[in-house]
């Protein structure tokens, strides 16, 4: 092969562009509630500890004795005892405490059925309550008023998908006309199949704001939306990219349909 | 994504004062995070085809800026300079220590244990990597090649930066970063013969 064409095929090369949301949601929370723990307390940085805290933790992680522990499955645990153990003793702030609190409820977990974490979007502490605003990965959210003084949560409001924003008509069709231009889409409405209400997705938990103490305001992510086709009692999600129209995947009703279809078709239960 | 120097002065100014407030305050390092967290992913996905070592090394990168950050002294270059050579260190240790997995505690101490749609996510992601051929077999032929060589190649074909954008990530003159891909690609070339 000559430089020029290989210049030609590095340059050209159809490479990978992803994003793992749930990777970046909890990094930044990791990033953010824990290391910052100690300073919101104070309203300044902490002394030394987050930054200090992480480096030691960089430092030993890479010690040539740690690479050897790290194969068993016992060191881990041990680590991340110590480490969690480290975490808690950077005094948790009002607001770490209200989040946890939240995050422990049996009731929140329960009304945010649904798999994953529980992911603490916005903690508002103010005259000894805390106004907690929490979902999962995906999904509906609640607002939790927690009582600081006994560390329990007094009253809840669950946020459905109605909050999430609709669709404008031109852009419903237009994701719409992109998945069912997908060859795979196309087969399935030719048998009979049907397309549900289409939604957006939203980049982020924390690109959400709330009005008004009641309205949740959800910002789109960069132009994506996911079109629901139905056949038979099964579900397909086709992600469509509105802004390079093209379908990014079809996710299989046996691949996961059931997790999504809960978020979207889910019945309001209380 | 835009390069990031495709950022104006005026930008580059507005980086400056969020850079100096995320020194002081979680909000603005968090807007900083959003910011850069997928050219950073994207980046070291590249350089390694591997989601999850990619996971680990933007964990690693962003921890460490984190730490750093009130240690880092604006010099008019992008913020995200900083994040690509904090990353390029982190994935040339990784290729040093032969792949020995360090990042998969942190993500352990951070409470980040796996969860269904977590890993749902992550395979739906090496799915849509796998289907990238071209790239994986590139990748295999440079990931051949000294480190310094798959750095350079990766920073200007990859991610499409100018001589001048590897000058300031790597912090090596400009006649080194021209002769250092000159070679890379050379021998990359013997590679695919």
């Amino acid at each position: 092969m000559k430089k020029e064409a290989l210049i030609r095929k590095l340059e050209k090369a159809d490479l990978p562009e992803l994003l793992i949301v749930c990777h970046r949601d909890r990094l930044r929370k990791v990033l953010l509630e824990g290391a910052y723990a100690g300073s919101k307390a104070t309203g300044k940085p902490a002394a030394g500890s987050p930054g200090n805290i992480f480096n030691s933790l960089l430092d030993w992680l890479r010690a040539p004795a740690w690479r050897m522990a790290a194969a068993s499955g016992l060191a881990l645990f041990i680590v991340a005892a110590v480490l969690s153990l480290a975490f808690y003793l950077a005094a948790p702030a009002p607001s770490v405490i209200a989040a946890d609190v939240v995050k422990k409820d049996p009731g929140i977990q329960q009304r945010l059925n649904g798999t994953g974490e529980i992911i603490i979007i916005r903690v508002d502490v103010r005259d000894g309550m805390a106004s907690v605003i929490c979902g999962r990965c995906m999904g509906d959210f609640i607002e939790a008023d927690v009582d600081m003084n006994v560390k329990a949560v007094v009253s809840t409001r669950r946020y459905e998908g109605l909050f999430m924003p609709e669709l404008a008509q031109n852009t419903r069709e237009r994701a719409i006309n992109i998945a069912v231009s997908d060859p795979r889409v196309k087969s399935i409405i030719d048998r009979g199949g049907s397309v549900g209400r289409v939604f957006p997705i939203f980049s982020s938990v924390s690109n959400m704001s709330v009005i008004g103490g009641s309205i949740i305001k959800v910002t789109p992510a960069a132009a994506q939306a996911i079109v629901p086709v139905q056949l038979d009692g099964k579900t397909w999600l086709v992600q469509v990219n509105l802004e390079e129209n093209r379908t990014e995947r079809i996710i299989e009703p046996e691949a996961g349909s059931t997790y999504y279809y809960e978020i979207f078709y889910r019945p309001q239960n209380f | 994504m835009k390069p990031y120097t495709s950022i104006t002065p005026g930008q580059l100014r507005s980086e400056e004062e969020l850079v100096k407030r995320a020194q002081h305050t979680p909000e603005a390092f968090g807007e900083l995070y959003e910011i850069h967290y997928k050219r950073i992913f994207n980046y070291a996905l590249k350089r390694t085809a591997n989601v999850q070592l990619a996971l680990d090394i933007t964990s690693v990168t962003f921890l460490k800026a984190f730490s750093q950050i009130k240690k880092y002294r604006w010099r008019d270059v992008p913020f995200a300079a900083w994040l690509y050579r904090i990353a390029s260190n982190e994935i040339n240790d990784h290729y040093r220590r032969e792949g020995g997995r360090w990042v998969s505690s942190i993500e352990a101490i951070a409470d980040l244990a796996d969860t269904s749609d977590y890993a749902d996510e992550i395979n739906r992601a090496e799915e849509e990597l796998s289907r990238h051929e071209e790239f994986i077999l590139l990748h295999k032929k440079i990931s051949e090649l000294p480190i310094i060589y798959q750095e350079v190649i990766a920073l200007k074909f990859f991610e499409k930066k100018k001589i001048r954008e590897i000058v300031k990530i790597l912090g090596k003159k400009e006649g080194t970063i021209k002769s250092l891909l000159h070679r890379g690609v050379e021998k990359l070339r013997e590679k695919m013969q």
